[in-house]
């Protein structure tokens, strides 16, 4: 196919109707295609390890460098992850599935093929529900057409500094098992698309099927997009670009964005349209925040699909769908219902906890049930756990303070004990010096404050402030804040709470 | 005592007796193979790697005497082997007959090696092979044709030809082929010697160079099936590293030779006697049957209908395949690299250099078929086709034990004569193909001459994993007959009779 | 189902581009072999094949779950570099090297 003249179609718009739409009424249809690597400690048909970092083909042996006589076997544990992914997405997953090869030659696909599979996918259609807990886009169901199991290529490593060097080939990563999986053209905007990327990720590691590393391409993601533009009655589609490379959440979102601006402006500048130009792959170019054509589908490899007669086919059993399933137990979908339904948490918060992954939301749940109030372990989890752990770029797994000792902490501020304020100084001191709740109020030079001491103190504030106790007496009782402050100022160790009561109790308001 | 007359059953038994030693037995033969280069039945390229070969396999029987004992006793003890150059052995050269491999050397032994270094034989030479198994002659090697041990102006056939030539010429008392389409068997026919093909899956093809994953199969190439049992029952068996490979368990096939053929039913497809089949050809093979009739077998006449399409699939199924298997073949890791111009020149010259005319044509065929708009027209049929094939051989099974017929139309054309003609050279495994397309297991075993003193060939095809069976029939058949104990008889080469 | 003897000299020159084949010998004649052996092979479509015949590929399929041909997720030792880069003279010690990608 190649480019045709849109003008000669009948009711295409003109050059002047064209750039009287505006992008406002444009409909941007995306859809993703992303590559997980499965954490299996071995490869998907050989042996080797996939550990990430060793040096360069030291990970290799005969069979994932390709040479003459090998044979691939399957890694079990590759198809497993594989249909508990597949489980977690709603998928339907294939009883029979099968290995075809797709053919094409590069250097870092070392038979001159990739074992992948076609039409028979370990997993069917299914679905990945997203929301914004903000609010900024509709809840919206995206379908999964697909997820298939395939073994990924190696690294070939150009020289950038006058591109005539050879390039080098590393194939450790050569035949580590890759999951792709792939959507429907469900998304409307790259924030959508940024919202599905981060919650297929929170649900891979709910599920421990990978790491998800994007500096380490764990996680990789293509999108295909294109405009709907409404006219005359109809809508026309402009042609399906392919964006390769999008290797952060960000960056997809940002050449998603770039690629609807560039769309809409070739099509208001040449008006063609799906119909006209072949499909396009492009890559974002990080440098120059832009993306770049790599090529035209048009002259794009003929894959010759076929089975591949080296493997055979895989039968998988219901008793196997259903073990695999009881693995399944928690997904980040349901851990927000819970945190809702069961402890009371706004939408929000309950997103906060959920999308820090099933490690911060154990924590949480031993937190809450351990103080007995939900709400206030997530304001103190979601504000200064998750505060601490982003300043330390800490996980909950490394986090000083055990969910026993915080739920302990809270105890002490819920009964008065310590108020707020000096709470949580209490626990940036545990953090800080790595020590327990006693003694971090010890370091502090916390002491419990009786009934004499705040008789005297309330005394004093009263002897010392004559007009500010003469305006609560006429009624302004927030007046007493500021006594509070100076209170503070005296003994640290006051509560607050209780020197209010006193104070009012003194001048003969309460 | 000349050694070359004795059979690899009888030779295990001399050195497992003590009665010979190894060292000496591998050094008779080293000498055979030294003395009759001018067969090229083995690849030596630049007179070095079969030396490298030889020294290996000296150290390996001097170790084994070193060690011996009366009580030895693995199954092939010390016994040499020549193994066709499409089977990986460690270190050494394995070329599979292309430029492509010219220094290729394999970091492991295939499985079948291994199998046979456990059991103490010794491999002595790799054999020289169409390259990549693409062919019917042994005429398609980097290396130069083999010649036909009876007649040196004819092929020994293909494409196990080295290891047929090596046999009959006792350069080696048995050998490893593969057969893809009918090559252990049609060079087995032509070479006067006993060749089988396995059912797929019953020799692990881990370490054989792939030509076609779904038809190839490693099997032994000997004078008697006696023989072959007794490599049978070593390298036979299921093998985790190729998951292809069967889980049913194996026969003993050398117990089993022994049974009688009385009440055996043998199916006789009389579409095979037709056209195309050479008058001697068919007269050989029809004293066969009378042969297998007297013994106590019953002939029955079966239909195999589809098999008159069992070609034109082949050479779909085959080439398509193998369009993907030659892939890796591209100058990047091991293969020969024909320049560094740019990355698309190192292919597509590194490529067009390295591979000869057949491979490349066959690689133009399998990519053509495999390609967008073709796929449902070529390789979709020819596998709807295929299941056809199969399944009229499980039909047909239903009323007998073995289908016989002849293994080749003809006996060994002259070298040169077919080149000029692919199709004329397919033709030549219009009764061999079948069997791999249904992935059963078929012995060709030498059934008499023709007036030229060539071999003629008896093909037994059987129902899956009845090895045992075909091996008993071929057994019985060669103790009631001397065809396969005929050698070339050392006639002047290409004389005119 | 494509017609008998259609390889030309241009599809000759598509296919040898996806097979990466560099050939000396001349298009037309590379598609006349190849038109002949199609010729032959085309006698397929004479052939009938009922609707309910799925296509056979090769190997015997498993019967059941447990016959599934697998491994176990368990690291064996690679190979020492050096072997595998040994095929190839054109490595650095610890890389395959090839003409530039771009
Ligand atoms: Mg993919
Ligand atoms: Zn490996």
């Amino acid at each position: 196919m190649s480019q045709r003249n849109p003008e000669n179609r009948p009711h295409a718009p003109t050059p002047e109707q064209r750039s009287s739409i505006i992008l406002d009424e444009v409909t941007v249809v995306i859809g993703l295609e992303v590559h997980v690597q499965l954490n299996t400690a071995a490869k998907l048909f050989c042996g080797c390890s996939t550990e990430y970092g060793a040096p360069p083909n030291s990970q290799t042996c005969p069979v994932c460098v390709g040479l003459p006589g090998t044979l691939p076997v399957l890694n079990a544990k590759a198809l497993q992850l594989a249909i508990k992914t597949g489980i977690a997405l709603e998928c339907e997953i294939a009883r029979h599935t099968k290995w075809d090869r797709k053919n094409y030659f590069y250097p870092d696909l070392p038979k001159g093929y990739q074992i992948s599979q076609f039409d028979q996918p370990i997993c069917g259609p299914g679905h990945l529900d997203i929301s914004d807990p903000k609010g900024r886009f509709e809840p919206r169901c995206v379908r999964i057409e697909r997820a298939h199991l395939e073994e990924d290529a190696g690294k070939s490593i150009h020289d950038e500094t006058d591109r005539k060097g050879k390039s080098k080939i590393d194939l450790n990563r050569t035949g580590t098992p890759l999951l792709e999986i792939v959507t429907r053209p469900d998304l409307r905007s790259p924030a959508e698309a940024k919202a599905f990327l981060t919650e297929l990720k929170l649900i891979l590691s709910y599920i421990d099927v990978s790491d998800c590393n994007m500096q380490q391409g764990s996680l990789r993601c293509d999108g295909n997009i294109n405009l709907h533009i409404p006219f005359a009655g109809t809508t026309i589609a402009t042609p399906i670009v392919e964006i390769k490379n999008m290797n952060s959440f960000r960056n997809a979102e940002r050449s998603l964005e770039y690629e609807i601006g560039r769309q809409f402006q070739q099509w208001q500048a040449n008006g063609l349209t799906i119909d006209d130009a072949p499909k396009q792959t492009r890559g974002w170019d990080d440098s120059t925040q832009t993306t770049t054509l790599q090529r035209e589908k048009e002259d794009s490899a003929d894959y010759r699909y076929f089975p591949d007669p080296d493997l055979l086919p895989i039968l998988v059993s219901e008793e196997q769908i259903a073990e695999i399933s009881s693995q399944v137990i928690t997904l980040p979908s349901a851990v927000r219902k819970r945190l809702q339904d069961e402890f009371g948490l706004n939408a929000y918060d309950a997103d906060v906890i959920a999308s820090q992954g099933p490690s911060l939301v154990t924590y949480y749940l031993a937190v809450a049930a351990g103080c007995g109030n939900g709400k206030t372990a997530a304001n103190w989890i979601g504000q200064e756990v998750l505060r601490h752990l982003n300043e330390h770029e800490w996980t909950i797994d490394n986090y000083p303070v055990d969910a026993l000792a915080l739920t302990q902490l809270l105890t002490k501020v819920s009964e008065g004990e310590l108020d707020q304020t000096r709470g949580k100084e209490v626990l940036d001191e545990m953090v800080r010096s790595r020590s327990s709740l006693d003694a971090a109020i010890e370091t502090l030079g916390i002491v419990k404050v009786d009934a004499s001491e705040l008789d005297e103190l309330c005394d004093q504030l009263i002897a010392e402030n004559e007009s500010i106790i003469s305006q609560i007496r006429e009624g302004n009782t927030k007046a007493v804040g500021a006594l509070i402050g100076k209170a503070r100022k005296i003994n640290p160790n006051a509560n607050p709470g209780k020197v209010r009561e006193r104070l009012l109790a003194k001048i003969g308001i309460a | 005592m000349d050694l070359a007359q004795h059979s690899a059953r009888q030779l295990v038994q001399l050195m497992s007796a003590g009665e010979i030693s190894t060292a000496d037995c591998v050094d008779f033969f080293l000498a055979r193979i030294e003395q009759n280069k001018s067969l090229n039945a083995f690849v030596d390229i630049e007179a070095n790697s079969q030396a490298e070969l030889a020294e290996l396999a000296r150290r390996q029987a001097s170790e084994l005497d070193a060690s011996y004992t009366a009580k030895q006793s693995t199954p092939l003890f010390g016994l040499p082997i020549a193994i066709k150059d499409g089977i990986c052995t460690k270190s050494t050269l394995t070329t599979a007959g292309s430029k492509m491999l010219q220094s290729f050397r394999s970091p492991v032994d295939a499985t079948c090696i291994h199998r046979l270094r456990d059991a103490s034989a010794i491999p002595i030479g790799k054999t020289n092979m169409d390259e990549f198994a693409m062919g019917s002659s042994t005429e398609n090697s980097y290396w130069g044709p083999t010649k036909n041990p009876f007649d040196h102006s004819r092929v020994p056939g293909g494409s196990s030809g080295g290891s047929a030539a090596a046999v009959a010429a006792r350069l080696a008392p048995c050998a490893l082929g593969s057969d893809t389409g009918g090559s252990i068997r049609q060079p087995a026919a032509f070479c006067g010697i006993t060749g089988l093909k396995p059912t797929y899956g019953r020799v692990s093809r881990n370490g054989l160079i792939a030509f076609a994953s779904s038809l190839d199969q490693v099997g032994p190439m000997a004078r008697s099936a006696e023989d072959c049992a007794l490599l049978m029952d070593v390298i036979a068996g299921h093998d985790p590293g190729d998951s292809t490979s069967s889980r049913v368990a194996c026969e003993h096939y050398s117990d089993g030779i022994n049974d009688s053929i009385d009440g055996l039913r043998i199916g006789v497809c009389r579409s095979f006697f037709g056209e195309g089949l050479d008058a001697e050809v068919g007269d050989a093979v029809e004293h066969a049957l009378q042969q297998l009739k007297s013994m106590g077998a019953t002939l029955v006449d079966v239909e195999l209908p589809h098999s008159k399409y069992a070609v034109a699939t082949y050479y779909v199924v085959a080439p398509c395949e193998a369009s993907s298997n030659l892939s890796r073949y591209d100058g990047v890791r091991f293969s020969y690299r024909h320049t560094d111009e740019s990355l698309d020149s190192m292919y597509a010259e590194s490529r067009g250099h390295g591979f000869g005319a057949e491979v490349r044509r066959r690689i133009m065929l399998g990519t053509f078929a495999l390609s967008s708009g073709y796929y449902d027209a070529y390789y979709l049929k020819a596998s709807r086709m295929r299941r056809m094939i199969k399944q009229d051989f499980e039909d047909a099974f239903k009323s007998v034990d073995l289908i016989a017929g002849p293994t080749t139309p003809s006996t060994a054309f002259k070298i040169g004569e077919r080149s000029a003609d692919p199709l004329s050279m397919y033709l030549a495994d219009v009764y061999t193909v079948a069997a791999n397309l249904a992935g059963l297991p078929a012995i060709s075993l030498p059934c008499g001459f023709d007036e030229n003193r060539l071999p003629i060939g008896l093909q037994l095809q059987g129902p899956a994993f009845s090895e045992s069976n075909l091996l008993r029939a071929a057994h019985q058949f060669q103790l009631n007959t001397s065809w396969h104990a005929e050698g070339p008889n050392n006639k002047p080469t290409g004389e005119a009779k | 189902m494509a017609d008998e003897a259609s390889i030309d000299p241009d599809l000759v020159k598509r296919v040898a581009k996806l097979a990466k084949l560099a050939d000396s010998q001349s298009l037309e004649q590379t598609a006349a072999e190849l038109t002949k052996i199609l010729g032959y092979v085309d006698q397929l479509n004479s052939a009938e094949i009922p609707d309910s015949i799925e296509p056979f590929f090769g190997a015997v399929e498993p019967e059941s779950e447990d016959e599934n041909a697998v491994r176990s997720d368990v690291v064996q030792p690679s190979f020492d570099r050096e072997t595998m880069l040994g095929n190839t003279t054109d490595n650095d010690g610890e890389h395959f090297l090839v003409p530039p990608v771009f």
